[in-house]
């Protein structure tokens, strides 16, 4: 059975370490793994991709020390074997072009700002994991008590 | 066509044939016969001491004058100050003139003998001059007087041009000076007042993050010894296992101890390695995976703490560069543990950079009156920027060098010298002459910080302090020097 997993890069271990606290109702039904740069981040998805895992959701910081948040997601974007992997860029500090580049060409799903709220954070990779597993078509049952209720229900009205 | 410009306020070189166009030689060579055939006359000849008058603004004066050799600087009083009564002592410096210039050229040949400005000798000054009982030589070949004396007025109306365009460079280069010295300084006040604010709000965070830890830290341990054991080595945890290890290893624990992989991940952080854990032992797991939320409990309380005073030292960092904050200059500062302190607060980021260190033994160093804080803050820049740099730039075996000397003797006696030098790839030509200004940044897509203020700071300390910084900087080799001085026993 192959498992989903979450992706979180932040280059400040508190922050880093907040993200993952965040997402904790869901470490039951999905392995969430943590990376201090963008570099440890490709890594890691190769090694899922190689186990033939999923990428279901990579949550980025935008301002980092080597590649930065963007490039990451844009990175993403453009890899074949990591399409249908959703991407949400954290941030605080963007910059008018940055946030245009962002949505134009490393196609992120969501956008939110630093200092964030944990109830959206976890609402807004609830309702992405669920079209997620929707799109890739990966039975639905076992994740029910996470999925994103409105979405389910209409994915499921009209399948 | 353009030439280059002359020199301001000196007289014209006499240039070279070579490097002259031909109405320029032909210009020379008529001031050189004007200088020949009318200022050779020994008996018009005069000598002034450095500081004596040669006229006076405003008072008769018959001659015009030849400089031989020195320098003179004319004064001249404004007339609509001097009508409002306003006191005035020697009146504007408004030319200096050297060898070869001519003095009263206008007031001679208006026929109104009197000077425009008070000539004074720079230096020790020797003129020649002619007055009216001069009689034109050679008329039929040169001309009247004036005509003789035509190139004599244009070098001096093109003088006179070249101070007018000087001074209006200088004016408008004081006036952008101004503008800018006028802008930081709004955006000093404008810091000073939120790094204010901000201080208080973070101040009350941190002394509430230490209320909760020591309440916690009393109320656990009366529960549970086992509990109170987690929380403080969460407390004290200060993490440097890279994310790529704590995630292999806790795999690993995951497996063979049956944990759940937030439990792993503790085990990670205290263990750090597969021999830790085994050292630890199936109870201190066992307890672990009950109890981790205690360890979490207290690093989220040492994270807060963490995070309290990073915003405390961005506050003081702004406070600095508008001059505020607490800093008091006390005799008996030692440059050298000033150095000490500022290695140990960039112990995270020297983490993978190897420092040598020379900066002799403690007691060689002379005590200076100085700001402990402040030349913390000149280092800690410093360095910080040389680690970034490396880092940025993945520079292969990155070394940072500090270099501490006093210096007794020689053109730089008095002052202690610190070097600070990195191998990573050097500071752009382009960009040396803006490191120190408040905005200048190459960090906009880097680290955490990138405020620009950094040099800034450090280039307002080492101005306050009569000290020197300078930079030499090639890649492969970045050279901050700052010369202190030191008051010698």
């Amino acid at each position: 059975m192959e498992k989903i997993n979450i992706i979180c890069v932040d280059d400040q271990a508190e922050v880093l370490d907040s993200v993952i606290r965040d997402l904790r109702p869901l470490s039951k039904y999905f392995r969430i793994e943590e990376c201090e740069s963008a570099a440890d981040a490709t890594n890691v998805m190769s090694e899922i991709v190689a186990g033939g895992d999923f990428v279901g959701l990579v949550i980025s910081d935008h301002v980092m020390p080597g590649k930065n948040g963007v490039d990451l997601l844009g990175e993403i974007a453009k890899n074949p074997s990591l399409r249908g992997t959703k991407k949400i860029l954290l941030t605080g500090q963007a910059t008018h072009s940055d946030t245009i580049r962002a949505i134009n060409d490393a196609g992120i799903n969501s956008y939110l700002e630093k200092p964030w709220k944990p109830e959206e954070l976890l609402g807004k990779a609830k309702e992405l994991l669920t079209s997620f597993i929707f799109e890739k078509g990966i039975s639905y049952e076992e994740y029910m008590p996470v999925l994103d209720q409105k979405i389910l229900i209409e994915k499921l009205h009209r399948g | 066509m353009l030439r280059k410009f002359p020199q301001f306020f000196l007289p014209k070189k006499i240039l070279t044939p070579a490097a002259m166009l031909p109405y320029e030689i032909e210009a020379a060579e008529k001031l050189a016969r004007l200088n020949r055939v009318y200022f050779s006359d020994p008996t018009k000849r005069i000598w002034v001491r450095a500081g004596e008058t040669i006229t006076l603004e405003g008072q008769e004066d018959y001659r015009l004058y030849l400089i031989i050799d020195g320098e003179i600087v004319a004064y001249r009083h404004d007339d609509k100050a001097a009508a409002s009564g306003r006191p005035q002592e020697t009146g504007h410096e408004i030319f200096r003139a050297g060898k070869n210039s001519y003095i009263g050229v206008q007031s001679f040949f208006s026929r109104r003998y009197r000077m425009s400005s008070s000539i004074v000798a720079e230096t020790a000054c020797e003129l020649a001059y002619i007055d009216t009982t001069v009689k034109p030589v050679d008329p039929e070949r040169y001309g009247s007087l004036a005509e003789q004396f035509i190139p004599a007025m244009l070098h001096e109306l093109s003088l006179r041009a070249d101070r007018i365009f000087a001074t209006t460079m200088e004016k408008e280069a004081a006036l952008q000076r101004m503008n800018r010295s006028e802008m930081s300084a709004t955006l000093g006040q404008l810091a000073a007042g939120i790094a204010h604010e901000l201080n208080n709000a973070v101040g009350v965070l941190a002394r509430k993050t230490g209320f909760l830890t020591e309440f916690f830290s009393s109320e656990i341990s009366q529960r549970s010894h086992d509990a109170a054991d987690l929380f403080h080595r969460g407390l004290d945890y200060s993490g440097l296992i890279s994310s790529d290890e704590v995630r292999h290893l806790s795999r690993e624990f995951e497996r063979k101890y049956d944990l759940a992989p937030e439990v792993a991940k503790v085990l990670v952080r205290i263990a750090r390695t597969a021999e830790g854990a085994e050292n630890l032992g199936e109870k201190f797991i066992e307890n672990l995976a009950a109890n981790a939320k205690y360890w979490e409990l207290g690093h989220d309380l040492h994270d807060m703490e963490v995070a309290a005073r990073h915003a405390i030292a961005i506050v003081r960092s702004v406070k600095l560069l508008g001059g505020g904050g607490n800093i008091s200059r006390d005799p008996g500062l030692s440059v050298h543990e000033s150095l000490c302190e500022a290695v140990a607060l960039l112990k995270v980021n020297l983490r993978d950079i190897t420092l040598k260190s020379d900066i002799g033994n403690p007691e060689d160093c002379p005590p200076i009156c100085a700001d402990m804080t402040e030349m913390v803050q000149i280092w800690v820049n410093i360095i910080k920027n040389a680690c970034d740099a490396l880092k940025l730039a993945g520079t292969p075996d990155p070394t940072i060098r500090l270099k501490m000397r006093v210096i007794p003797s020689g053109t730089l006696s008095g002052f202690i010298s610190v070097e600070i030098e990195d191998n990573g790839p050097g500071i752009p030509k382009s960009a040396q002459q803006k490191i120190y200004q408040p905005d200048f940044t190459t960090k906009k897509n880097g680290l955490q910080f990138g405020l620009g203020l950094g040099l800034a700071i450090v280039r307002r300390i080492v101005d306050s302090y009569g000290a020197e910084i300078s930079l030499a900087s090639v890649p492969g080799q970045t050279r901050f020097t700052v010369h202190i001085p030191y008051k010698k026993m």
